[in-house]
């Protein structure tokens, strides 16, 4: 049975947005080349320790202006006491299948200059087509591309297949 | 200069849990979230926009986090984020949630955290997105 967003019960808490993400850098400046110079996000450094980051275009005037976004917020620590896992991840969309391939290979040609620890080859699955890495602080990254009977809003409207 | 990955959009945080049905009833009936399963071995959570919280099933128990990594969702108020500490120690009981934290308040911002069944934690606070708006206006403080 289709279980959709106009069906859901009262909640004990009323939420509105989930809004923001957190995780760990032992290394901020390095961390934000990464953002801006690999993944194309905009990134503001709220204070010495810690950086927001979103995606581009939601600026005064932008295409996005006025829209949510997730917000990432990223601290700097010494030592990170509980490293992530793939399963953990962040995942980037990206527009077309060919992106995802242009996206690994500029990710292999520039592994060491930004510390990458592993980049995975690309595959199709779900509906998705993507490949993970993980950066030098073991946070782990999937760059996908959904066709568009699989993204995610998608599956909100068709609701549970299982 | 052009990003390697250029004009991406943040779509999913991911994380996991033992099993999708019992983790979603603490989802929906406590945190609010939707939820919908594509796949018997997840579930795909969301409030507020398209991106989405993609929620593994392991069938084991999963690997506690710490709160350095945690999910923040927004109630519209102070007074609300106090509600939602009194139904989250209401519910606490009843959906095996580990640990409720304190009251926070910080430049009017209310929150408290709490670390669910699964081992993942989630923070609840009435920051608005006018306050993000205006960090990422100011620009970077001096370091």
């Amino acid at each position: 049975m289709a279980t959709t967003q106009l069906e859901r019960p009262a909640s004990a808490i009323r939420t509105t947005s989930l809004e923001r993400g957190t995780f760990l850098t032992t290394d901020l400046v390095a961390m934000r080349r990464l953002f801006e110079e690999v993944l194309d996000l905009e990134c503001v450094r709220y204070a010495p320790d810690a950086l927001y980051v979103r995606e581009r275009g939601h600026r005064p005037g932008e295409p996005l202006a006025g829209q949510p976004y997730l917000v990432l917020d990223v601290h700097e620590v010494p030592v990170i006491a509980n490293p992530q896992a793939m399963l953990n991840h962040w995942g980037v969309f990206v527009a077309s299948q060919s992106d995802v391939d242009r996206a690994y290979a500029a990710l292999v040609e520039n592994k060491e200059r930004y510390g990458l620890r592993k980049v995975q080859k690309p595959r199709a699955a779900h509906g998705a087509y993507s490949f993970y890495f993980e950066d030098a602080d073991c946070n782990w990254w999937e760059v996908e591309h959904r066709i568009v009977k699989r993204q995610y809003e998608t599956l909100r409207a068709i609701g549970d297949v299982v | 200069m052009t990003a390697l990955i250029p004009r991406t959009r943040l779509s999913h945080g991911t994380i996991e849990c033992e099993d999708c049905l019992t983790s979603r009833r603490f989802y929906q009936g406590v945190l609010g979230l939707g939820s919908v399963r594509p796949l018997a071995e997840a579930q795909y959570l969301w409030s507020g926009g398209p991106w989405s919280l993609v929620c593994v099933a392991i069938g084991d128990q999963p690997k506690a986090q710490g709160v350095e990594n945690r999910f923040c969702l927004r109630v519209d108020t102070a007074a609300e984020v106090d509600a939602a500490r009194d139904a989250a120690l209401a519910a606490q009981a009843d959906h095996h949630v580990r640990e409720i934290g304190p009251i926070d308040e910080h430049a009017g911002v209310r929150s408290f955290v709490m670390h669910d069944r699964d081992g993942n934690w989630w923070e609840i606070s009435n920051v608005t997105s006018a306050y993000y708006d205006e960090v990422f206006l100011r620009g970077d403080v001096a370091v």
